[in-house]
């Protein structure tokens, strides 16, 4: 480390760009043709320059590896976020007729005295918190004419 | 006792979804006022300081292959500078330090080296060169990351090790081998650390003079053996580096960074899509 250099930005910076050169080198590397075709007969500052490029390009890992690298990654998402939904519908998810799909331990219960007393107070009227109707009361007022 | 709150939503936390830390209140004045001004930035020519110690830094790693070059292409005798520059480093040491200089470990290190050298310069002598050159940069980059990275840690001098170990196996002889782990080590390791005692210290002028001194040598050994384009190419990064990336930092102070303590801890994140 460089001493009496403390700053965080530099950090936080040094970041940011590693981050957005291996972005764009990715892409660059993944789509770019192969660069000897571009190489002229005779001597010349563009062979120069491809050789010095492949120079550099040779001790990257192989075009190949990218790609794979790349599909894997961008499946390996898919089947997480796949895998992720199946495992909050199937498991974690309560079945339909557990208890908890009725009420549970968290439940904030309306509390009334008569039937009479939950049309006029909750039935029919906004109230200012969150709050819990009890199923058989509400069945009975959506269903008890037919 | 309750665990403090933490402003991050995927917590489990024991506080009401509408807590509102008391803290918070505390801070929103400050808050407005950070939000109100325009955010900070360093002075140019700060960061520019700061880029060339950076840049310095990865220099002296640079020297490491001009080191190897001589030995391995050009079958230089490093007997005579080895011995140069080790007098030379204890020579520094004793007059910056005014402390007798640790003879009985360094002995122990020197002879460490001098019984593992056989063992290096065979370690990795059935791999060929090419991997040898591409493992040696990859190495490399790592060590330049562990020097910035772990600052107070042995990492750096175990991957400097390591990248020694690789490239021993190309050279002629044992001695060749000794040679260049003790060359490698005076300059990664005790030439920063003296360049950085002489800033510490404030002899600038002397410090401006190594830092000359050792772009020269590194510039007109590439000169000498890639030859101009090189030089161009390397020189133009480091120009780049040292003198274009300080305007982007600034700009990227200005627009992206939280500098503001109360700005970072309370202000709403925002993706930064563009």
């Amino acid at each position: 480390m460089v001493k009496g250099v403390p700053r965080r930005e530099y950090f936080g910076f040094s970041q940011f760009i590693f981050t957005t050169c291996i972005l764009l080198l990715t892409f660059v590397w993944s789509l770019a043709p192969t660069l000897s075709a571009f190489k002229t007969e005779d001597a010349s500052i563009r062979n120069e320059i491809i050789t010095f490029t492949q120079e550099l390009v040779g001790l990257l890992p192989q075009r190949y590896w990218i790609i794979v690298f790349e599909c894997v990654v961008l499946m390996a998402m898919l089947f997480t976020y796949l895998g992720l939904w199946m495992y909050n519908e199937d498991v974690l998810t309560a079945p339909l007729d557990d208890m908890r799909t009725i009420t549970d331990s968290r439940a904030n219960v309306v509390k009334f005295a008569s039937h009479q007393e939950f049309l006029d107070k909750y039935a029919f009227r906004e109230s200012s918190g969150v709050m819990d109707l009890p199923i058989t009361e509400v069945c009975r007022v959506l269903y008890e004419k037919d | 006792m309750t665990k403090p709150w933490q402003r991050l939503l995927w917590l489990k936390q024991d506080y009401p979804d509408n807590y509102t830390d008391p803290d918070f209140l505390n801070e929103v004045a400050k808050l407005q006022e950070a939000l109100s001004e325009p955010q900070k930035t360093s002075s140019y020519a700060q960061v520019v300081i700061d880029f060339s110690l950076f840049y310095h830094r990865i220099l002296n790693t640079g020297l490491t292959y001009v080191a190897f070059t001589l030995l391995h292409f050009y079958h230089f005798n490093p007997i005579y500078f080895t011995i140069g520059l080790t007098s030379f480093a204890f020579l520094i040491a004793i007059i910056y330090h005014y402390t007798t200089v640790q003879i009985k470990s360094s002995l122990i290190i020197i002879f460490t080296m001098l019984i593992l050298s056989p063992v290096l310069k065979s370690l990795s002598k059935t791999t060929s060169s090419d991997s040898i050159w591409t493992i040696s940069c990859w190495l490399t980059a790592f060590y330049v990351l562990s020097i910035f990275l772990h600052t107070d840690s042995i990492t750096s001098t175990n991957i400097l090790v390591a990248n020694v170990a690789v490239l021993a196996s190309r050279l002629e002889s044992t001695t060749d081998v000794f040679c260049f782990l003790l060359i490698c080590i005076e300059i990664n390791i005790l030439l920063p650390y003296v360049e950085q005692s002489l800033l510490a210290r404030n002899y600038n002028l002397t410090y401006a003079i190594t830092f000359c001194l050792d772009n020269l040598v590194a510039y007109y050994f590439v000169a000498k053996c890639l030859g101009w384009y090189y030089v161009f190419i390397f020189g133009m990064s480091a120009i780049t580096f040292v003198l274009v990336l300080p305007r982007y930092f600034i700009y990227w102070q200005r627009n992206y960074y939280k500098s503001d303590p109360y700005l970072c801890r309370w202000d709403a994140k925002k993706p930064v899509l563009d």
